[in-house]
């Protein structure tokens, strides 16, 4: 698994800092994750990188062929809440970052797992995993269908948010098992919730050789098309990133 | 498509509460141990801080909103704010996050997790102090607000419009608001015409009436007054008014009337969250 390119935007072209998206790889390229931050959150860019980092290391620590599970998910959100809580100490913050972070922070997660002869893809809420199976876009059983509209579960920082994620992590959560030789063409791209929704309507609106074409733009193209779109009001407005990952193997 | 501009620190949008100050505001608010006017003032600096908070990112404010405030009643209509706010009516969020009159410790009740109920000690900063006195010059509140509302709107054509929250107990005392409130809505940015969502407030024990979609359902006079004063609600209002439990139909009008004062938080949450479509919040 390698990684083609990856490409992400911020909301505010002015503000590239204020980008909430992150993405990781591991140093063997046996995963890869993507976190897309809240905007209405405390610092949920620091959520997201978290949360991706702590996800790579406990693919890391696990054998090949060990699924995530529902327990690695409730390592994956106590490890980086952990790791969250540490870095901001209540006492020292002003009142309304105090406020703030009581409402706590919020994000998606997208990670990728080579198992050798099978790729794992799991995911909690909107961004999404995108491959190609003869002329069709394929996505995971969760997205299929998906209201964009509708407010995703995420990992939150607070541990009151919990029990909502955790006592319907069947509708909220989705992990499957992948042939490599499934994905037609060794492509895989993970993206985001506003660009991913584009391109499943462009899909069925445009059809199928012109939402691929969107996924396989050049940085400079993608940049390009996201101003266009945005400024006609056809894309939301959002973080953008998209991953394009190579299948070896 | 109206009200659908991105809502950043370049292009912040604005809310206006515009509020009641007469003599019936010092009423007792049934139930709450405190006057009318004590719980507005607790609502709306608590509304504000919620803005703070959902601007507050650990680098600081990122300014996505401007807030102003205009009370009406015997003193005359002014901007009711002190110290840093007195200069102006609109001031970003950022301004009020460095300048609270005060910030108050209070209690805060939440559940326990075991059926129970833990309190949690809270910084509660306060910008308005209530005040109630004399008559209720609503239609001259409503001028002072739309000329405030006129410059903004100019300076920041490209915003998602300002929205109005207007509470009130009574009529107006200096003739009929309704053709100034029409005016005010004719405001617009190039994102859509100014939103002015009315609220009622009376513990009479009459019927309530909450997002209601045609006029009919009034019988008062003066309440059908203010549901033709308001807008309608849009998508992200409407979204917004749904999750909190309210039936909304797509012609619902942004009006609560004869409502209890405790009815003022949601009509402040759900009004401020006129943003969250655009803010794109997930």
């Amino acid at each position: 698994m390698l990684i083609q390119s990856v490409v992400s935007i911020p909301k505010e072209w002015n503000f590239p800092e204020a980008n909430e998206d992150c993405w990781m790889k591991s140093e063997d390229n046996n995963s890869f994750v993507i976190s897309d931050g809240a905007s209405e959150s405390f610092d949920s860019r620091f959520w997201a990188k978290v949360l991706c980092e702590t996800f790579v290391n406990i693919v890391k620590r696990n054998q090949r062929n060990k699924f995530f599970r529902e327990i690695n998910i409730k390592k994956l959100v106590v490890g980086a809440r952990e790791k969250f809580n540490l870095t901001y100490n209540q006492k020292t913050l002003t009142w309304s970052q105090e406020a703030s972070f009581k409402r706590g922070s919020f994000a998606t997660i997208l990670g990728v797992i080579d198992h050798g002869s099978h790729l794992e893809i799991m995911a909690i809420g909107d961004s999404v995993a995108i491959w190609i199976s003869g002329r069709v876009l394929k996505t995971l059983k969760i997205h299929q269908h998906y209201n964009f509209n509708a407010r995703p579960s995420l990992l939150s920082t607070l541990e009151k948010e919990d029990n909502n994620l955790f006592s319907n992590l069947q509708i909220n959560y989705n992990s499957e098992k992948i042939k490599k030789s499934n994905f037609d063409g060794g492509d895989l791209f993970l993206l985001t919730d506003a660009l991913a929704e584009t391109i499943i309507r462009t899909e069925k609106t445009e059809g199928f050789d012109e939402a691929v074409k969107i996924l396989k733009k050049n940085n400079s193209d993608l940049r390009a098309w996201v101003d266009y779109q945005k400024n006609s009001g056809l894309l939301k407005k959002d973080d953008y990133t998209l991953a394009w990952i190579k299948i070896y193997g | 498509m109206p009200y659908t501009a991105e809502i950043s620190r370049s292009h912040p949008t604005c809310f206006l509460f515009l509020i009641d100050q007469s003599g019936s505001m010092a009423d007792q608010a049934s139930n709450l141990m405190m006057t009318k006017a004590q719980f507005v003032a607790d609502a709306l600096n608590r509304v504000v801080m919620n803005l703070i908070a959902r601007s507050s990112k650990a680098e600081g404010i990122r300014n996505y909103f401007e807030i102003g405030v205009i009370g009406y009643g015997g003193n005359g209509v002014k901007n009711p704010l002190q110290g840093a706010f007195a200069g102006k009516v609109f001031n970003p969020v950022s301004l009020f996050e460095q300048f609270p009159l005060s910030v108050e410790a209070r209690v805060k009740k939440i559940p326990d997790g075991a059926g129970g109920v833990a309190e949690e000690r809270i910084k509660f900063p306060v910008w308005f102090v209530p005040e109630a006195t004399g008559g209720t010059p609503m239609k001259e509140g409503l001028k002072i607000a739309a000329i405030e509302l006129a410059s903004w709107c100019d300076d920041h054509p490209l915003s998602y419009p300002p929205t109005v929250l207007h509470v009130t107990d009574g009529e107006s005392s200096d003739g009929d608001p309704e053709i100034i409130a029409e005016q005010m809505k004719k405001l617009s940015t190039d994102d859509g015409q100014v939103l002015l969502f009315n609220l009622h407030t009376s513990d009479e024990g009459i019927r309530p009436i909450k997002f209601p979609v045609h006029e009919d359902e009034i019988t008062d006079v003066h309440g059908k007054t203010l549901y033709r004063m308001s807008s309608n609600l849009p998508e992200g209002v409407s979204l917004a008014a749904r999750e909190k439990g309210y039936s909304v139909a797509d012609k619902s009008k942004g009006f609560f009337f004869n409502v209890e004062p405790i009815e003022i938080v949601d009509f402040f949450d759900i009004g401020t969250r006129a943003s969250s479509k655009s803010m794109q919040l997930r």
